[in-house]
């Protein structure tokens, strides 16, 4: 077996543990549901037989290990439950929405990183000057903005003001981009403050040196420059995802966009904690994939880097 | 074991005797020295006043408006900003300034209680996991790695879903949302001072485990987990805003900013000031604790400044 594939395995392994402990963290806070769960999930006006339903839906009343193995057989039959509320499985909920999750977020993070990267080239490049000053208040500005304001304040100017864009919903591919820009300020920010600092760094080396002494035009002694400074950059982008797809969540509310964060709010409301469970387990999954994706790459990057001897 | 040789020690310097001394009149403190890096940090003293204000129009409320935050008064709705109302009303006739003011006291004092209670559990637990090793590192490392697998905001959501809204679930959720962060950050200050040399003669002299956590490693992170904790305040009040956005958070009629910036939305279509101010306060709030905690940083750990 080569290292790589020995490489993979370890990971995918790790990665089915991590899965594990959130799949036991989870029946573990279904188990912790404060009162009645299933009278509050079913309304105070339920009879004792939709009562009674939800309870042995969830297994509430049955011992954690006796839940966490039937949620574990679930998963190995391929199945997430059913949703308390709408009574349709819960996997086939998550397969509709997930692609519009999956639009947003790649959409956000390609729009963000090669923002952030521009951004942050200009600003070492420039070092103490306009460019460098503007890039920091974009760096600032863009970790302490609130996605649910600036979700709104983009409406209001690109949607009701100016027009030009919709308000939200998915109903035609322009309605993509407002939510997109809207998720990407954060990563912008990120990227931006990581490659100046990175490039900073990188631009000092005396392989720089040795390139600028060539007599090799700027843009060439940058482009080597960011070549090596990109692995910070993307440990960054690779660590924040997580953030990203929180930031889905209340984005996907904020302009109706039907992904999975959305469908999040809506069960958390509705304290539908089978499609809860489901979806959080999803959002594990996919930071975990990510997070294997980013190892891979790295030796992709830089050669030098052996995946089995890290 | 002497107090002083708990102190982390400072680089040998290699630089002549002559250039060591101090000049006339100047302090060789070096917390003193990294005060003043931190005061001609021109963004975090900015940050300083920010947050100072913040606080302060907290603090005296009463003393600043005579609208009360929660009386409705239906006949005063949806009012423009205006000398009577600097902010206008909301749709159930109540002060938005008056509203904002109090609601500091919220969004605030949640934020930093939080931030209080992530480091309250998570640095013991990373500090014990860098320096004891072994199977308790492993144990506490797969959990974080776990509880990674979240980000801070969805695992608050994830705990505000089950043990419900409202002020102390919220307090405790998006404290509990940081706290992978903090062990992970002890665990790696851990890591690094059980290698100096006066824990080894601490270990020499027969401190047991618990006198050096307390006494030697805990003691020298206390700059590094600041720094953060100053930069995770303003993740945590995010966090809560974000939750009282989507209806999650402190309940109605409290004045919590991102509650207020969530019962704004209903009309933002035609009454948009109403989520200007609310969304800008929890804009500056942030800010200011992230100017200050990279002014620390910069000042206190240039080291890790990315």
């Amino acid at each position: 077996m080569s290292n790589l594939a020995k490489y993979l395995v370890r990971r995918f392994v790790a990665g089915l543990l991590t899965l594990l402990g959130v799949v036991v963290c989870l029946v573990a806070l279904m188990d912790a549901l404060p009162g009645d769960a299933a009278r509050t999930i079913a309304g105070l006006d339920a009879s004792p037989q939709e009562v009674a339903r939800i309870r042995h839906l969830l297994g509430i009343g049955q011992p954690f290990t006796t839940q966490l193995w039937d949620y574990i057989d679930r998963l190995l039959h391929g199945t997430l439950g059913v949703s308390a509320v709408t009574g349709e499985p819960v996997l086939s909920e998550i397969g509709q929405r997930l692609p519009y999750t999956l639009e947003l977020a790649a959409a956000a993070t390609a729009l963000g990183v090669l923002s952030g990267i521009v951004v942050g080239v200009l600003a070492a490049t420039h070092r103490g000057r306009i460019a460098d000053m503007v890039a920091s208040v974009i760096g600032v500005a863009g970790i302490s903005m609130p996605v649910y304001w600036l979700g709104i304040l983009v409406i209001v100017l690109f949607a009701v003001k100016l027009r030009w864009l919709p308000p939200g919903g998915s109903t035609s591919p322009t309605s993509l981009i407002l939510p997109a820009v809207t998720l990407s300020a954060f990563q912008i920010a990120l990227v931006s403050r990581m490659t100046r600092a990175s490039m900073l760094d990188h631009l000092e080396k005396d392989y720089v040196r040795t390139v600028r002494a060539k007599g090799v035009r700027e843009w060439v002694t940058v482009r080597h420059a960011l070549h090596n400074a990109f692995l910070p950059i993307l440990t960054v982008i690779s660590l924040q995802f997580g953030t990203l797809l929180g930031g889905a969540v209340v984005t996907e509310t904020i302009f109706s966009w039907p992904g999975i964060g959305q469908l999040l709010v809506t069960s958390i409301q509705s304290r539908d904690f089978p499609t809860v469970q489901g979806i959080v387990l999803v959002f594990a999954a996919m930071f975990i994939v990510v997070n294997i994706i980013t190892d891979l790459a790295y030796s992709l990057i830089d050669p030098r880097i052996r995946l089995a001897g890290r | 074991m002497p107090q002083a040789v708990s102190r982390r020690r400072a680089p040998l310097s290699t630089a002549p005797v002559g250039q060591i001394a101090p000049r006339a009149g100047q302090d060789c403190n070096p917390r003193l020295d990294r005060l003043r890096v931190f005061a001609r940090n021109r963004a975090a003293v900015a940050g300083c006043v920010i947050l100072g204000l913040l606080v302060c129009l907290a603090l005296f409320a009463p003393l600043l408006t005579s609208y009360s935050p929660t009386q409705e008064n239906l006949s005063a709705a949806f009012q423009l900003p205006s000398s009577k109302h600097w902010l206008g009303t909301d749709d159930l006739g109540r002060d938005i300034f008056s509203r904002i003011i109090y609601g500091g006291r919220y969004t605030l004092s949640i934020g930093i209680v939080a931030v209080g209670i992530a480091a309250v559990i998570g640095v013991p637990l990373g500090l014990i996991s860098g320096y004891l090793q072994g199977v308790t590192d492993m144990i506490i490392q797969r959990v974080t790695d776990v509880l990674l697998s979240f980000n801070s905001f969805l695992l608050a959501l994830v705990l505000v879903a089950v043990f419900g809204a409202g002020l102390g679930s919220v307090t405790i959720a998006a404290g509990i949302g940081v706290v992978p962060q903090f062990i992970r950050l002890a665990r790696g200050q851990a890591l690094s001072i059980r290698e100096e040399v006066y824990v080894e003669a601490a270990v020499a002299f027969g401190s047991n485990s618990l006198t050096i956590l307390r006494r030697h490693i805990l003691r020298n992170s206390v700059t590094p987990v600041t720094i953060y904790a100053t930069l995770n305040a303003g993740v945590a009040i995010l966090v809560v805003a974000g939750l009282g956005f989507l209806g999650l958070g402190v309940q109605p009629p409290a004045p919590e900013w991102g509650s207020m910036l969530g019962e704004a939305r209903v009309y933002f279509f035609q009454y948009p000031y109403q989520m200007t101010f609310p969304g800008l306060v929890i804009f500056l709030a942030v800010l200011s604790f992230n100017l200050i905690g990279d002014g620390l940083r910069d000042a206190f750990d240039p080291g890790t400044r990315e």
